[in-house]
This record gives structure tokens, C-alpha cells and sequence, in this order.
């Protein structure tokens, strides 16, 4: 089957089997590195990535559904300004996740900030519960998102005024 | 690439008639909705079968939802989340619990009230939750040269023996869910229904009180990957009973509950039908609960 | 390519990948195979293609690499088919027809005579003659499998008559040996990168070596890349420990005769190594007069068991801690005191064995206690399985505490130690630039020993690289096991460092130093009596509540004490500690955990700067489990004696009382 989409905002054409899952697709055919491909059944939530700006697990995507769409991975969201809001909130808790669910963590909170600019612990918890590493408590994490947040609240107010 | 390997076509209908015509020439193709569960189950991919693929993504009539005074009607296609969020205000409570619950916020953006209700296999929150609540469904088949459509309740959507009760060739169109008042409404899920239904129970209740007299109960329980329990009969020991229940009262209706299970299904594990049990009799005493918080 | 990639992420144009087909039967011959027709891109590799010796060999087991026409366990790898995609591999390898003649002997599990082994100490069979009390528990850890968090795999790529090979493996040197073996071509010619991998998996030995062997075969006779990797699930071995104490009128142990059995699939990998760990844990810490203890491997036609996190150390001090819970629960007194009571130092105890230190002890379940709050909890909770309470969704939740102190083992016994030299290099460069060579790859070392080299060289971090090439850039530093990077890496480099800061300034640059694993150079004089040279000692409390609707153990904190010598860097460690106690709890917790609830995990460091350094996760682990069932014991007032323990088994516990 062929599919036509837009890769990290870049044209992309895939002439592949139809409901491959989209992990498998971008690392085999795509050389995209950044994907972790755990469990594969929609479990671990390690492979994790961004379709028309909404987080999916890409283990669950088949390839034939992304025809026409903006696929972004954690390749892609590390060149856009939003990354060094997590990265810096991080750094500010001296909490990193781990390899295995960086890119994944990364992405989860990127949306959860896109989404609300002020979220509540209960939506932290909940958007990062689809990710099961245990690498970092979910205080850390609440912390992490919320400190974010607040990099972005603060990047919206100078952009503004 | 793929030598030797034919792919699954993939169909993309953009109206009901469409989707019709399609599946009554390829009755062999799957339906497509969310792929949550077709997805998940691909860990042997490329899967065995097959199949065409009949995606439902794109007929927006599947996606609709409408209200009026007396019910919401939604669309198969619609996802759990969106369910949620258009609904917030007006849905039942025990089904806005059993959308909540139903996996983490990707899951649910992605899974569709159609995909939940056909599991193959398992009866999960959406069906247990609808099966007290008066739900309608429509059923469309493209077998007849004229597509025939019925409406029907939602239990009969699922076979006596707990399987699903849709003949290859139908889909499910939309589905119609008729406001009720209750005063009491409870929804909870025990273990992990889609990836240990074996161990896990689903319960949801709708219950009526006037005064302190219990003048409706309905519940149904969901032994995920055998069927959805319901007994007319414990019902009826329930209704017309004054609350708060008694201590007494709870264990006799508890015991009640595992004696029916216990002759119900060679296939229902020990450890169900005690949680089954516990959860019934929690449910009653949150119930007794209420009503004296009121 | 990159060191960081995972193996799934590794492509090249033309690459082939690889499947395994695998026996569906336990024991027989193969009669006949039939292939499907397939064209020339693709590849079909059984034990008759493969050039060099088909067997794997780890230390001084040896396992077929692919069957032949006789089949030695269920799973066995048969033959791999190789083609141009994934999905075309597997479609043939669905068509691939297998025959058996199926042996009518039974699979079930045997002994192996070689590996049994037995000690003890005292007359233990007098004061078993005319006991005050005897006390008799079997403990179990089930078998339990797990899915890797990611694949493992290997790609080979072959070029000039040379191979290089990318493996998840946690010894990239026994790839080397394997392709060089199976592929009749010598390890010079074999160059073997390591892929990122999950530690805590398993799985991380046997299969890649094979995937890797396989992979080169295919990528030797086609010229092109060739790939395989896997999700299968791995199996950790199975231990059964029964444990008959004799005690006197205080419940105080007098002697003790343990009895265990380790069931490790298929061929006895590592059997003496594990059979000395876990005789190592099931002994316990309090005083006894005597001792007796037997021990036994079995194998059976099942996949070969995977050593997760260590040589079943952890498993065989769960039962000693466990048993140690119980029969203070039997006391009335309280577990910590019990255990300060009975914990003395003694002359009885052979002398290899790793002997307690009562204050040291002392000292870990007083902070335990105080931090956790453990004696009220104890308490009240006694009173309530005193009455004898069953778990009802009227009475509210159940709740227990368990506690459970003693020591952890890093690393290999002695004995193994001294028959395997493996090593590290420091080079201090002429540009006062230092450059580490291991084989172990691990990113969370890197910190650590940076720090090391900072704080012994006063050299910037900037200024100092780890060598990640391949086999040939970096030096045999052994198999990545319990996490040694931590502690006995650590500790080898740290010895480099004293060498270069005695020769700096006095002797020209580069310095190069190379330091090996070598029993003999333990400092501490203690350590050296026992087979271990690298322990750590550790008190542990958990909390639990039953839950009386779900029937599922909750716990609801974990307080941990451990002393384990000086510590880079713990902040690290404490969070390292925290994720890998979730995780086992979960697992520990049996399969339904998917929740968002974590319980307060708090850790403590006591200060031993005299100790050697050593990882307190295998102690950690062992204390875990026995609190874990001590505190489900004292919820459910019946002994509760295996793991894992969720709500099936609490179901069947409170069913048997019904
Ligand atoms: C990580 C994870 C956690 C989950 N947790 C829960 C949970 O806690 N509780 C729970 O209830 N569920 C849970 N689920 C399951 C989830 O509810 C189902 O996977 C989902 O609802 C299926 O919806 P879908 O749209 O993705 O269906 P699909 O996967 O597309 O389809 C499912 C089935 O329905 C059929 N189908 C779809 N639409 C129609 C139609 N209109 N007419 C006829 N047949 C149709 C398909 O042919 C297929 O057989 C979980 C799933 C995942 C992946
Ligand atoms: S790989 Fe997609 S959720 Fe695990």
C-alpha cells in the first residue's frame, strides 16, 4: 500500500504493508532512532508520538491510517522551541527519565502542557499513566509537569506583551 | 519488499451505504474502527488471516452524536473520550464512570463505543455499563440487496452464551441511550478486564429509591471473557426492600449472588465469583450510605 | 552507527531479517521438514549449514545452537529462515511443516546427579531427637516469565572477511566467542558492539549469542546485513526451600535442616554459581547450634532459565527472612526484637559463610523501626489478627507489617572468581585525559565513575571518556550481572586510580592501568573469610493492606535501611532503589497491577565509608519479598510462604479457612 504523509515536517512516502503497525514502519523504513519499541500490544507505552499534534501509542497505529497525516516524533519535537521547556524542568527537579521512556515521558508531557497550561495532579497522573516505567514517582513527575508549565505559561505572557 | 506476501486492502467508505455495499462484496474484510483491540492483538504481526480491512474512520455519519429531551444518540465511531467530554453534562453517571475508566487518555481518544461494544471476545465497560441503562441499537446488514436495519435492545446484541450476537456482514450504526433519573448509580471494575479478564469483574448499578424504599435495581456484572451476568430474580429481592439494608440482608443477597454464579458457567474462576460477591455487597452498603448522607 | 540505538532501530537497505522456527515438542526427532518454495532472496539456515560447531557454550555447559533431528526441549530453535522483510519471513516460516516422532519418555523434571551439594554444621540431628517445638514451612517462587521491555536481537554485518556484530547482549565477549565458533572463523575477525538493554529483563545471555551466531551465518553467505530479534518471554527458575527449625521454649532456634531444589530448564546454566547463592540466602542470619542443608538442580525439556538480577540469591534469602518472620510471629514478640535477640555472633557457623553483625544489625531495624513506626503498627495489627478477623467488606480493610533484615551478595561467589579473570583499563593520557575501557555498558555508570576519576585525579568530567567501541577497543570486564557496574566496575577503577596517583608525576604520560576481578585483592579482612566478596546488609519494613473488595495486597510504604560502604552518588542510588521496588512490587503483586497508586517508598543509607562498595539491590529484593508475605501473614493470620502473592492466592487462603 502506499502512504503519503508528512514526516517531522518533512514529505514522506511509504510503499508498505497495510496495517503494519507504525512503530515497526518509521524504524524499519524510516531510520527513525528515536522510538522505543517495547511491548508492542499497547502496554508499556514506550513508543509513544505525536499524529496531527495528539499523542498515540504508534504500536497501535496502523501504517494505512496515517495516509495525509503529521506524524512527529521525539526526533521532530526536539527541534521545536518546545522542548527545552521539559528539558529545563528536568533539570530544575535534577529528575530525568530513563532511556527507555524518555521520549516518551517527553511527548506525554508536552501534551498534557499543550492542553492545559494548568493542569491538575489527577490529569498529570492520568495522561502519564499510559506509560508504565516506573523510572520516576509520579510526585516527580507531577512536579516536572507542572514546572513546565509554568516555563510555557511564562514564554505565552513575554511572546504576548 | 513483502515477496510473496499479499497485504490487506484497505476500504475507506465515506457513508453508511458506501461501508454496505463494500462489506456485502468482501464479507470476508474485518470492520475497522479505533484498532485499539485489532491492534493489540498483533503481536504476532503480520497476523495470520489476512483480512481486508473495512475502515470505518471516514463515514461521518458514524460519528455523530445527537440529544434531544428524552435521549443522546451517538454514532459507533464516536471515541470514548469524545463521548466524555461532549457529554459531561448530560451523560449517566455510570456511564461516564465507565468511559473514564476505560484505559489511560490515549487509549480513550482513540478507542470508539463501537470497537468496545464488538470485542470479539470480551465484554467490557461500555456493555455493562449500557446494559442497565435503556440503550437502543442500530443494527444495519449488507446482506440483504436492500440493506435492512433494526433496532435492538443492547442485551441482544450479545448471545445466551455471552458471545457477540452480530451476524458477519452487520455493523452497528448508532446507538440510543434514553435519560433516566436514578438515585444511585455506581460503576466499578475490579483486576484488569482486557488484558486478565479471566480474573477480573465488571459491575455497574442503577438503583431507584422513593423515600427510603428501594423501588428500582438493576445491576450487571461483567466476567469479562464469559458474559454479562444479570438476574432478575436478585433484582427482585432487592426492589421494594427498605433501606438501609441490614447486615443481614446484604450477606443473604450476597449469597444469593454466588449461588446463581457458582451454577452459572464452568468457566467462571473462584476468585471471580468471591469479588463478584464483595463487590455486590460494598455496592449496597455505599447505597445504605447515601441514603443516610441524605 | 550509534552507541545508543536500540537494536530495533538499526536498518540498512538491503538488510534480511531473520525467525526462528521452534520445536512444539518437548522430547523426539524430527521426521521430516517441508519448506515452502522460496525464492533466491531468501535464506533457510539449519544445523547442517552452519559451518563451525553448532552448540553454544557458557563456561562448562553446552547447548545445540539448532536441534539437528533430535529435539531436546519444547521451543528448541529448529532452523531460521532469513528473507527480505519481516513479513515474508514470517509467512514462510507459517509454512514450514514439521514431523515428529515424539518420545514416550517423561518430561517431567529430573535431577542431574552432578549438581547437588550439601553442608553443615553441629549435630543437627540430635536436636531434632526430642524438640520443644518444631516449626516446618516450604517456600515457593513460582514460575514466572516476563516479556522483555524491548527486543533483543542481533544484526550482523559481513565485510572484507570480517564480521561486525550488534547484540542487546550483557556480554558482548560470549558473542564473540559464539560467532566465532559457529561460524569457523576466528574472534579476531569478530567485532561485537553492545545495544542498549533492559538489566532487569533477563533473557540477556543465551539469545543474543544465538540471534547473533545466526544473523553472521546469514550475513556470511549472502553478503547482506542480516537482522533477528525477539519478544519472547523469558523464565526465571523456580526454587522450592523447605525449612524444619527446632526451637527451644522461647521460640528461640536451635537448629535448623533446610532442603532445596532449583528447577532451571533445559541444561543447568550457571547450576554451581546458583546452587552456591542461593545456599548462601536460604541460611539464615539468627543463631543456631546446627545446621543441615541440602541442595539439588533440576532440569526438564523447557527453555533454559534466565538468571534475572543475580544466581537466585535474592530468592533464597526471601525464605530465610520469611522463616525468620514466622517464627517470630509464633514468639509474641515483637519481629525486631526477636530478630536482635537471636542474631549473635557464633563460632559454630562455618567460616566461609558470611557471618551476621549483631550491632551492625542492631543498628539497621532500630532506624527501620523508627522511620516506618513499626512496633505500634505491629501492635495494633496484632491485636487484630489475634482476633482472628476474617476480610470482609463490612469490617474494612486488613492490614499486616512485615519486617526482615539481613545481608545481600554482589556479583559471583569466589569460587567463580578465581576461575575467570576479568578486567578494566584506565589510561591517563599525555593531554591529562582519561579514557576507561569495560566491557560493561551501562549509561547510568558513566556519572559514577566519572565521579570516581574527579574525585581521585581531580580530573574535569569533560576530560574523561568511556570507551564504548567494540570488542576490540574494550577489555573482557565479564558478564553484566546485578548490576555490577556499580559496585565491583566501580571498585576496579577505583584501584586503577590509586595505581595512576602513585605513578603521576613520577612517571611519563600516557599511564596505563589495568586492574582484574581477583578474590585475593578484597581489602577488608572479614570479607575475605566469606565465598562473597562484595555484600551488603540491609533491614526492610512493609506495610500492606488487604483489600477486602479486590482481595488484592496493597502495599502502602516500604521503609528501607541499607549500609552498603561508600556511595557515589545517592541520590541516584535512592531513586535507582525506589524504581526497581516498584517494579518487584508489581510483579511480586502477581499480574493485574496496572494502577496508579505507589506506595511511600523511603530509603536510608547507613554509613559504612570501611566497606567495600557493593549494589544492596539483591538484598533489597530478598527482604522485600519476606516482608511482603511476613506483612500478608499477619493480615490474613496463616502462614504465608510464596511468591508471587496476589489476590488469587489471598483468595485461596481465605477460601481454604471458609
Ligand atoms: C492499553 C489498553 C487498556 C484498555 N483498558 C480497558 C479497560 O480498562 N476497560 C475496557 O472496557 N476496555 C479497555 N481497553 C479496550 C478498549 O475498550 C477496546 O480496545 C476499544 O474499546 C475498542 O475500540 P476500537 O474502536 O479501538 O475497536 P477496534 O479495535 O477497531 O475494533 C474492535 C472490534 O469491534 C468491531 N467493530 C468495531 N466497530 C464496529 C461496528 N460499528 N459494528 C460492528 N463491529 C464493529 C471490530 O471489527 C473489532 O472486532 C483497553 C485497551 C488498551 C489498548
Ligand atoms: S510498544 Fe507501544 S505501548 Fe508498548
Amino acid at each position: 500500500m502506499k502512504i503519503n504523509c508528512l514526516l517531522n515536517n518533512k514529505q514522506a512516502f511509504f510503499n508498505t504493508y497495510s496495517d503494519k503497525p507504525l512503530s515497526l514502519l518509521l524504524t524499519e523504513e524510516a531510520a527513525i532512532t528515536s522510538l522505543q519499541i517495547g511491548c508492542g500490544t499497547g502496554r508499556c507505552g514506550n513508543c509513544i508520538l505525536l499524529i496531527d499534534d495528539k499523542p498515540v501509542l504508534s504500536c497501535l497505529i496502523p501504517a494505512f491510517s496515517v495516509a495525509g497525516k503529521r506524524i512527529l516524533t521525539f526526533e521532530g519535537f526536539t527541534k521545536t522551541r518546545f522542548h527545552s521547556e521539559i528539558k529545563r524542568a528536568y533539570k530544575k527537579h535534577q529528575a530525568y527519565p530513563c532511556d527507555q521512556c524518555y521520549a516518551a515521558k517527553t511527548l506525554i508531557i508536552h501534551s498534557i502542557i499543550s492542553d492545559n497550561m494548568d493542569p491538575e495532579p489527577e490529569d498529570i497522573i492520568q495522561a502519564l499513566q499510559v506509560n508504565t516505567c516506573n523510572c520516576l514517582n509520579y510526585d516527580e513527575l507531577t512536579q516536572i509537569v507542572q514546572t513546565a508549565a509554568g516555563f510555557r505559561r511564562r514564554k505565552r505572557r513575554v511572546r504576548r506583551s | 519488499m513483502y515477496e510473496g506476501v499479499r497485504a490487506p486492502a484497505v476500504f475507506n467508505p465515506e457513508t453508511i451505504l458506501e461501508a454496505l455495499d463494500v462489506y456485502q462484496r468482501y464479507p470476508r474484510s474485518i470492520l475497522w474502527a479505533g484498532g485499539t483491540t485489532l491492534m493489540s492483538q498483533l503481536r504476532e504481526y503480520p497476523s495470520h488471516d489476512n483480512k481486508d480491512i473495512l475502515y470505518l474512520g471516514g463515514v461521518s455519519e458514524l460519528h455523530r452524536i445527537n440529544r434531544n429531551e428524552r435521549y443522546i444518540e451517538v454514532g459507533p465511531m464516536v471515541s470514548i473520550q469524545r463521548l466524555l467530554t461532549v457529554g459531561q453534562h448530560i451523560l449517566h453517571p455510570v456511564l461516564a464512570h465507565a468511559c473514564k475508566r476505560l484505559g489511560p487518555p490515549i487509549i480513550r481518544s482513540q478507542a470508539t463505543i463501537g470497537g468496545s461494544l464488538c470485542h470479539p471476545n470480551l465484554r467490557l465497560n461500555l456493555a455493562t455499563a449500557l446494559m442497565i441503562l435503556e440503550t437502543q441499537v442500530e443494527i444495519k446488514d449488507s446482506r440483504s440487496t436492500k440493506s435492512s436495519t433494526r433496532w435492538v435492545p443492547i442485551h441482544r446484541l450479545y448471545k445466551r452464551d455471552g458471545s457477540l450476537g452480530l451476524i458477519h456482514g452487520e455493523i452497528i450504526t448508532r446507538l440510543r441511550v434514553f435519560f433516566e433519573d436514578a438515585n444511585f448509580q455506581c460503576f466499578s471494575i475490579i483486576g484488569d478486564p482486557f488484558y486478565h479478564p479471566e480474573t477480573a469483574v465488571i459491575f455497574a448499578v442503577f438503583a431507584k429509591y422513593e423515600k427510603s424504599t428501594i423501588s428500582e435495581f438493576r445491576f450487571s456484572l461483567s466476567l469479562p471473557s464469559i458474559d454479562i451476568f444479570r438476574s432478575k430474580e436478585i433484582e427482585a429481592s432487592i426492589t421494594s426492600k427498605d433501606l438501609p439494608l441490614s447486615a443481614k440482608e446484604i450477606i443473604a443477597i450476597s449469597g444469593q449472588l454466588r449461588e446463581l454464579l457458582s451454577n452459572y458457567s464452568s468457566k467462571i474462576q473462584k476468585v471471580q465469583i468471591e469479588r463478584s460477591c464483595r463487590i455486590l455487597e460494598k455496592t449496597l452498603q455505599d447505597m445504605n450510605t447515601k441514603v443516610f448522607a441524605n | 552507527m550509534n552507541k545508543d540505538m536500540s537494536i530495533h532501530t538499526i536498518h540498512h537497505p538491503d538488510m534480511l531479517f531473520g525467525q526462528l522456527v521452534r520445536s512444539s515438542i518437548p522430547k523426539g526427532n524430527i521426521a521430516s521438514i517441508s519448506l515452502p518454495k522460496l525464492s533466491d532472496d531468501f535464506i533457510v539456515i539449519t544445523a547442517q549449514d552452519i559451518p563451525g560447531s553448532n552448540s553454544i557454550k557458557v563456561f562448562d555447559e553446552t547447548i545445540p545452537l539448532l536441534s539437528g533431528d533430535h529435539i531436546i526441549y519444547k521451543d528448541q530453535p529448529i532452523l531460521a529462515i532469513f528473507g527480505p522483510d519481516r513479513e515474508s519471513v514470517h509467512q514462510a516460516t507459517l509454512q514450514v511443516n514439521i514431523n515428529y516422532t515424539i518420545d514416550e519418555e517423561p518430561v517431567g523434571a529430573v535431577q542431574p546427579p552432578e549438581h547437588e551439594t550439601s553442608m553443615s554444621w553441629g549435630d543437627c540431628e540430635s536436636f531434632f531427637e526430642n524438640p520443644m517445638n518444631t516449626i516446618e514451612h516450604t517456600y515457593m517462587t513460582g514460575n514466572t516469565s516476563s516479556v522483555p521491555s524491548s527486543p533483543l536481537g542481533a544484526v550482523a554485518i559481513f565485510k572484507d572477511s570480517a564480521v561486525e556484530v550488534w547484540a542487546t547482549t550483557q556480554w558482548p565477549f560470549h558473542v564473540r566467542k559464539t560467532v566465532s565458533e559457529v561460524c569457523g572463523i576466528t574472534k579476531r575477525k569478530v567485532e561485537v558492539y553492545q545495544n542498549p538493554y533492559d538489566h532487569s529483563s533477563g533473557g540477556l545471555l543465551l539469545e543474543p549469542s544465538v540471534m547473533a551466531a545466526l544473523s553472521t551465518i546469514a550475513a556470511i553467505k549472502t553478503g547482506k546485513p542480516a537482522k533477528m530479534t525477539s519478544m519472547d518471554p523469558v523464565f526465571r527458575p523456580e526454587l522450592i526451600v523447605t525449612k524444619k527449625t527446632a526451637v527451644d521454649q522461647d521460640m528461640v532456634p536451635i537448629a535448623e535442616k533446610i532442603e532445596f531444589q532449583i528447577h532451571l530448564g533445559v541444561i543447568p546454566l550457571f547450576a554451581d554459581e546458583i546452587l552456591a547463592q542461593v545456599m548462601e540466602g536460604v541460611i539464615p542470619i539468627y543463631h543456631l547450634e546446627a545446621c543441615s542443608i541440602q541442595a539439588r538442580v533440576l532440569t526438564s525439556p523447557t527453555v533454559p532459565r534466565n538468571y534475572f538480577f543475580g544466581f537466585g540469591f535474592s530468592l533464597g534469602l526471601f525464605t530465610s527472612a520469611a522463616h525468620a518472620s514466622h517464627i517470630a510471629q509464633l514468639s509474641l514478640m515483637n519481629p525486631a526484637n526477636w530478630l536482635m535477640k537471636t542474631v549473635r555472633n557464633s563460632t559454630k557457623r562455618p567460616k566461609h559463610l558470611v557471618h551476621p553483625r549483631p550491632a551492625l544489625i542492631k543498628e539497621l531495624i532500630e532506624r527501620t523501626v523508627e522511620r516506618s513506626d513499626f512496633s505500634r503498627k505491629y501492635a495494633v495489627y496484632e491485636m487484630q489478627r489475634r482476633r482472628n478477623r476474617s476480610i470482609s467488606t463490612f469490617t474494612g480493610y486488613t492490614r499486616g507489617v512485615g519486617l526482615a533484615s539481613g545481608f545481600g551478595v554482589n556479583g559471583f561467589s569466589n569460587t567463580y572468581m578465581n576461575e575467570h579473570n576479568y578486567s578494566v583499563e584506565v589510561t591517563l593520557d599525555v593531554n591529562d585525559q582519561v579514557l576507561i575501557k569495560s566491557s560493561i555498558l551501562h549509561s547510568s555508570t558513566e556519572e559514577i565513575w566519572k565521579t570516581i576519576i574527579q574525585n581521585q585525579l581531580g580530573i574535569n568530567s569533560e576530560d574523561i571518556a568511556i570507551c564504548q567501541g567494540s570488542t576490540s577497543e574494550v577489555l573482557d570486564s565479564g558478564p553484566d550481572i546485578l548490576n555490577r557496574d556499580l559496585t565491583v566496575i566501580s571498585l576496579l577503577i577505583e584501584r586503577c586510580c590509586e595505581s595512576i596517583k602513585n605513578q603521576r608525576f613520577k612517571e611519563p604520560l600516557p599511564i596505563i592501568v589495568k586492574r582484574s576481578l581477583k578474590r585475593s585483592k578484597a581489602t577488608n579482612d572479614e570479607m575475605k573469610k566469606s565465598a562473597f566478596a562484595y555484600f551488603t546488609w540491609g533491614s526492610l519494613a512493609l506495610e500492606i493492606e488487604i483489600d477486602p473488595v479486590s482481595l488484592n495486597p496493597i502495599p502502602m510504604g516500604v521503609w528501607i535501611t541499607v549500609s552498603c560502604g561508600h556511595i557515589y552518588d545517592q541520590d541516584r542510588l535512592k531513586k535507582k532503589i525506589q524504581a526497581r521496588v516498584l517494579k518487584e512490587l508489581q510483579a511480586v503483586m502477581g499480574t493485574e497491577t496496572r494502577s496508579t497508586y505507589q506506595p511511600h517508598i523511603d530509603v536510608e543509607f547507613h554509613k559504612d565509608e570501611d566497606a567495600i562498595t557493593a549494589d544492596p539491590l539483591p538484598n533489597i529484593l530478598g527482604l522485600l519479598y519476606a516482608a511482603y508475605t511476613s506483612a500478608i501473614t499477619q493480615a490474613l493470620n496463616e502462614p504465608f510462604t510464596s511468591i508471587p502473592a496476589g489476590a488469587q492466592q489471598v483468595f485461596e487462603f481465605i477460601g481454604g479457612k471458609k
